[in-house]
C-alpha cells in the first residue's frame, strides 16, 4: 500500500445516523419489536390467568370442607334423592297434561289464543278504545241532565263505539296465526276467522265473549269427565297419589335438618374470617413501629373470639338423625316403585309428548334406584371430620356437573355443564358448516366458472363481516322461532332431541355458529384444495373420469389433512365465540342431555359473571379458572391444526 | 387412425387461432412425432385429439372436424369422458397420484366401477409388464409411487394409462424430465408399445424422434409445414424451414 491512498474513500458508510442507528436498523427494530410484543403480550396473559386462578383450587377445597364440617353435604345426601324423587312425580304430571290437551284436541287452548289475540288486538285500537272509554265516563251523570243533552250523549257514545267497531274489524282483519303465540300452530285456518270475531266483540265489550265463554266451559266439561272417567287418567292420577304421598315427611325433615346446617355453617364462617382478622392484626403489630401502636393492635387483636365451633357438638342431630333418614328413604323409594308400576301402558297414551314422558320415567326410575343407594350409603357413612382432599376439589371443577353461584347454601363450582354447552354448540356448528364450507369450496375450486367464482367467494367471505351481536339477535328473533315451528313436524320426531321444545336451544345456536365457520373452513380449504397441482386433475382426467370422481378420489385424499386442518381452526375459532351463545343458548345451567336442549357456556358464563363478582373471591377463582380452560382448549386446537399443516407442508 | 381434417383452433373463442388449418392423419398402430419450435402448437393440437383443451373454458376448434375410428370426436355423441378412456395421455412432467403404486395403476379401471381383486391385481400385473416396471416394483406395490424415481414414475404413469387399454396414446415430451438412462428405457417401451397401441409422440429432441417415430410432423407458428415418413423428413426434407429446424439452425 505504498502508493497513494485514495482522498475519498469509496467504501465508507453514506446513511445519516439517528441515535446511532440507521434507517436499516430502525425498520429492523421496529418488526422486531412488534414481533416481541405479541410474544410478551401472550406471555403475560398466560400468567394473568395462572396467577389469577392460582388460588382457586385451595379455596374450593376450604370451601368444601366446611361444607362438610358444616353438615350441609349430609343433608344434601338426603335432598339429591328427594330431587330426584321429585323429578319422576313431575314427568307424571306432565304425562297426565300433555295427554290431556292432545285428548280434548284442538279447542284446549281456544282460551289462551283468544286473549293473545284481544291484546295484540287492544294494542292496535287503543287510542279509539281510550276514545270509547271517555265517552262513556258521561253515562253515570246521564239522569241529571235533560232530554236533549243525554241525547247527545248516548249519539256520541254511539259515534265511539262505531269507530271503534270499524277499527278493531280492519285491524284484525290483519292479524294471523302466526302471530300468536306457539300454541296456535295446530289450528286449522279455518278458525282464525273465529278468533278474529271473538276479539272484535271482547275489546268492545271489555269482557270475555260469549261464544269463548261456551268453548271454555265445554272444555272444562270434557276435562273433568275424561279425568273422572277414562282409565287412562283414573291411573295416572292413583299413581300420582301414591308417588307424592311420602314426599312431605321427608321434606319437613329435609329443612328442619337444613336449619342446623346453616346454623353450624354461619358459626363455621364467623370463625374463619375472625381468624383471618386476627392474623392479620398481629402480624401488623409485629411491623408496627410505636409501642403504643403495638399495644392498640394487640387489644383489638384480643377482642376477636377464636375458639373454633365444636363441630361435632353442632352436628349431634344429624348424627341421631341417620336411622329416622334411612327409614324415610325407604318410603320413598318404596311408593316410588310402587307407583311406576302402576304407570298406564303406553299403547293407552295417544299424545306423543306423553309418550316420551312415559319413556322417561322409565329410564329415570333406574336413575333413581342408583341415586338412592349411592346417596343413602353416602349418608350413613358420611363423617364431619373426614379431611377434604385437594384432589377431590380439582376433580370437582373438572368433573363437577353442578355450577351454583350466590347461593345462600353452598357455591358449586363444576366446569362440565359450560364445557358441554359450548362443545356441544360447536359441535353441531362444525357438523352443519363442514359438508357446507368443504362443499363450496370444492365447487368454487374444481367445478365452477370464474363468473361464479368471482360472485361466491366474496359472499362467503362476507359473512365473516356480520357483526356476531346481530347474528344472535337473529337468533333470537327470527331463527328461533322458525326452528321451533318445523321442529314440531311429527316427520322429524324420530331425530333425537325431537320435537324441539324451546325456541333458545343448542341447535339454534349451532346453526348460527356453523354461519360462522362456513367463511373460516371455506377459506381455509379452498387454499388447502388450492395447493393440489393440477397435474393431479389432468392425469385423472386423461383417464377418462369425470370431473366429481377426480375430485372426490383424487384431489379430496391428496389435501385431506389440509381440510381437516381447516375444520379444527373452524371449531376453534367457534368455541371461542360468546355473543351467539350468551344471547342464543337459552343460558340454562344444566347438563343437557340432547342438542336440542338450552344450555350455558364457557364464554357465555364469563361475560354474564365476571362484571359482577368480588376481586379475589371463590367465584372470581372459579371464573378464571374457566377462562384457562377455554384457553387451553383454544390453544390446543389451533396447535393441532398447525402441526397438521406443517406436516403437509414438508410432505411436499 | 386419426383424421385431422383442415383443423383451426383458437384458445381466445376465435380471436386468434393457434392452429391453422392443419390436415393429417395418424395412422394406426405408428408411431408418429410432432416436432418444431417451442410455441408452435405440438401440445394444442395433441391436447385437441383428447379434448383435454375442454378445460379451457375460451377454447374451441374454429374449422374442421377430427375424427377417430371414423367418428367426429365433436359429435353429438360423443362423450369427452368415454373419448379419453379411448384415447390416453401421458403428460411432460411425471405426475402418479399420491396413492399407491398399486392404486395409481388400478384408478383408471376402478372409476369404470371395476372392483373385484383378482381381475385389478391381473390387470395391474399386466400393465406394469407392459410398461417394463414390473420386476422393479412388484414387492413394493403398496408403497408411495412418489417414492419411486423419476423415470419409475414416468413408466408408472405410462402404465396407469395403459391399464385403461385405450387404442391411442399421447405423449407430450415424456422424456423432458429424465435424464438419459431413464430416457432410453421409455424409448424403448415406446417401440415395444407400438405393436399394441397407436402412438403421438411430442418432443423437442430429433435423435429420440428419429429414434422412435414412423412418422414426423413438423410444426412452425400453428401450421403444419411438412409430413412424412420419419426417415424422409429427416433426411431429405421438402421444405427449406424444416431442414433448417433439424439441422439446428433456428429453434
Ligand atoms: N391454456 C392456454 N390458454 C391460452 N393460450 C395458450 C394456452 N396454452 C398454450 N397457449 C398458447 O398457444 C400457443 C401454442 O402453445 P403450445 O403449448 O401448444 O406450444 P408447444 O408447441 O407445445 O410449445 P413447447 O414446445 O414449448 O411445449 C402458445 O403461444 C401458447 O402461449
Ligand atoms: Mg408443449
Amino acid at each position: 500500500m505504498s502508493e497513494k491512498t485514495m482522498k475519498e474513500n469509496p467504501m465508507r458508510r453514506k446513511k445519516s445516523r439517528f441515535f446511532g442507528l440507521n434507517k436499516q436498523d430502525i425498520i429492523k427494530y421496529y418488526f422486531g419489536g412488534n414481533a416481541a410484543a405479541a410474544i410478551i403480550a401472550l406471555v403475560l396473559i398466560c400468567w394473568f390467568l395462572l396467577s389469577q386462578a392460582f388460588f382457586f383450587f385451595p379455596n374450593y377445597r376450604n370451601s368444601l370442607q366446611l361444607y362438610r364440617e358444616s353438615g350441609q353435604e349430609y343433608v344434601d345426601f338426603s335432598d339429591d334423592r328427594l330431587q330426584a324423587q321429585v323429578k319422576i312425580s313431575s314427568l307424571m304430571s306432565q304425562v297426565s297434561g300433555y295427554e290431556l290437551r292432545e285428548r280434548i284436541g284442538v279447542d284446549a287452548d281456544s282460551y289462551a289464543i283468544y286473549v293473545n289475540f284481544r291484546g295484540l288486538l287492544a294494542k292496535k285500537v287503543k287510542f279509539e278504545l281510550k276514545d270509547y272509554a271517555r265517552a262513556r265516563e258521561k253515562e253515570g251523570i246521564m239522569e241529571f241532565l235533560g232530554e236533549e243533552e243525554q241525547n247527545q250523549i248516548r249519539q256520541s257514545i254511539e259515534a265511539a263505539k262505531q269507530s271503534l267497531e270499524n277499527a278493531a274489524k280492519t285491524a284484525a282483519a290483519a292479524i294471523e296465526f302466526s302471530d300468536i303465540e306457539d300454541k296456535s300452530l295446530q289450528y286449522a285456518p279455518e278458525k282464525l276467522e273465529f278468533f278474529r270475531q271473538a276479539a272484535v266483540e271482547g275489546v268492545i265489550l271489555g269482557e270475555t265473549p260469549e261464544s269463548v265463554k261456551a268453548i271454555q266451559a265445554a272444555v272444562d266439561t270434557k276435562k273433568q269427565k275424561l279425568l273422572g272417567e277414562l282409565p287412562v287418567f283414573v291411573k295416572l292420577a292413583e299413581a300420582q297419589d301414591v308417588i307424592q304421598a311420602p314426599q312431605a315427611a321427608f321434606r319437613d325433615f329435609i329443612t328442619q335438618q337444613r336449619k342446623y346446617a346453616l346454623e353450624t355453617k354461619a358459626r363455621g364462617v364467623a370463625f374463619k374470617s375472625a381468624a383471618e382478622e386476627k392474623a392479620s392484626l398481629d402480624e401488623r403489630a409485629k411491623s408496627a413501629t410505636s409501642e403504643e401502636e403495638k399495644k392498640r393492635l394487640a387489644i383489638k387483636s384480643v377482642r376477636y373470639l377464636t375458639q373454633e365451633p365444636d363441630y361435632a357438638k353442632l352436628n349431634a342431630p344429624l348424627y341421631e338423625s341417620k336411622a329416622q333418614q334411612a327409614a324415610l328413604a325407604v318410603d320413598l323409594l318404596v311408593a316410588t316403585e310402587k307407583s311406576v308400576s302402576m304407570l298406564p301402558d303406553p299403547s293407552e297414551l295417544t299424545s306423543v309428548g306423553a309418550k316420551k314422558r312415559l319413556g322417561d320415567i322409565k329410564k329415570g326410575f333406574e336413575e333413581v334406584e342408583e341415586i338412592f343407594a349411592d346417596k343413602g350409603n353416602e349418608a350413613s357413612t358420611w363423617d364431619h371430620t373426614k379431611h377434604y382432599s385437594m384432589s377431590e376439589a380439582v376433580v370437582g371443577f373438572f368433573f363437577g356437573t353442578k355450577w351454583v353461584t350466590n347461593s345462600s347454601w353452598q357455591d358449586f363450582y363444576g366446569v362440565v355443564p359450560l364445557f358441554l354447552g359450548s362443545f356441544g354448540a360447536a359441535l353441531v356448528a362444525v357438523i352443519l358448516a363442514v359438508p357446507f364450507a368443504v362443499g363450496g369450496a370444492i365447487y368454487v375450486n374444481r367445478l365452477s366458472s370464474p363468473m361464479e367464482q368471482q360472485v361466491i367467494k366474496p359472499v362467503i367471505e362476507f359473512i365473516q363481516a356480520i357483526p356476531s351481536v346481530v347474528l344472535a339477535f337473529f337468533g333470537v328473533i327470527v331463527l328461533g322461532s322458525f326452528l321451533f315451528k318445523y321442529g314440531q313436524n311429527p316427520a322429524l320426531a324420530w331425530i333425537p332431541g325431537f320435537p324441539i321444545e324451546g325456541k333458545l336451544t343448542m341447535l339454534n345456536a349451532g346453526v348460527l355458529l356453523a354461519l360462522m365457520a362456513v367463511p373460516t373452513i371455506f377459506t381455509l380449504a379452498e387454499d388447502a384444495l388450492n395447493n393440489v397441482p393440477k397435474s393431479y386433475q389432468e392425469a385423472s382426467l386423461a383417464l377418462g373420469a369425470t370431473k366429481l370422481q377426480t375430485v372426490l378420489k383424487v384431489i379430496l385424499p391428496s389435501c385431506f389433512s389440509g381440510v381437516i386442518a381447516a375444520v379444527l381452526l373452524g371449531f376453534g375459532r367457534i368455541v371461542g365465540e360468546t355473543m351467539v351463545v350468551l344471547l342464543v343458548m337459552g343460558g340454562r345451567i344444566a347438563i343437557p342431555t340432547s342438542f336440542t336442549d338450552p344450555a350455558h357456556s364457557m364464554t357465555g358464563i364469563l361475560a354474564q359473571e365476571i362484571g359482577e363478582v368480588d376481586k379475589g373471591s371463590l367465584h372470581w377463582g372459579a371464573l378464571f379458572m374457566v377462562g384457562l380452560v377455554l384457553f387451553t382448549v383454544s390453544l390446543s386446537l389451533n396447535w393441532l391444526a398447525q402441526t397438521i399443516l406443517r406436516r403437509l407442508a414438508k410432505h411436499k | 387412425m386419426i383424421e385431422i381434417d383442415d383443423v383451426s383452433f383458437s384458445y381466445d373463442r376465435g380471436k386468434t387461432n393457434t392452429l391453422k388449418n392443419i390436415s393429417l392423419d395418424i395412422l394406426e398402430k405408428q408411431v408418429t412425432s410432432f416436432i418444431g419450435p417451442s410455441g408452435c402448437g405440438k401440445s394444442t393440437l395433441l391436447r385437441c385429439l383428447n379434448r383435454m383443451n375442454d378445460l379451457v373454458d375460451t377454447s374451441c376448434i374454429t374449422n374442421g372436424e377430427i375424427r377417430i375410428m371414423g367418428h367426429d370426436i365433436h359429435g353429438k355423441d360423443v362423450d369427452a369422458i368415454e373419448l379419453r378412456k379411448q384415447v390416453g395421455m401421458v403428460f411432460q412432467k411425471y405426475n402418479p397420484f399420491p396413492k399407491s403404486i398399486y392404486d395409481n395403476v388400478a384408478y383408471g379401471l376402478r372409476i369404470q366401477g371395476i372392483k373385484k381383486k383378482d381381475q385389478l391385481d391381473q390387470a395391474v400385473e399386466k400393465s406394469l409388464r407392459g410398461a417394463a416396471l414390473w420386476d422393479e416394483v412388484k414387492d413394493r406395490l403398496k408403497d408411495s409411487a412418489l417414492g419411486l424415481s423419476g423415470g419409475q414414475q414416468q413408466r408408472l404413469c405410462i402404465a396407469r394409462t395403459i391399464a385403461v387399454q385405450p387404442r391411442v396414446i399421447l405423449m407430450d415430451e415424456p422424456c423432458s424430465a429424465l435424464d438419459p438412462i431413464a430416457t432410453a428405457k421409455v424409448e424403448e417401451l415406446i417401440t415395444e408399445l407400438r405393436q399394441e397401441f397407436t402412438i403421438v409422440i411430442v418432443t423437442h429432441s430429433m435423435q429420440q424422434a428419429s429414434r422412435v417415430s414412423d412418422h414426423t410432423a413438423f410444426f412452425y407458428l400453428g401450421e403444419l409445414i411438412e409430413y412424412g415418413p420419419t426417415d424422409r423428413v429427416f433426411q431429405n426434407p421438402e421444405q427449406k424451414r424444416t431442414e433448417d429446424y433439424i439441422s439446428g439452425r433456428f429453434g
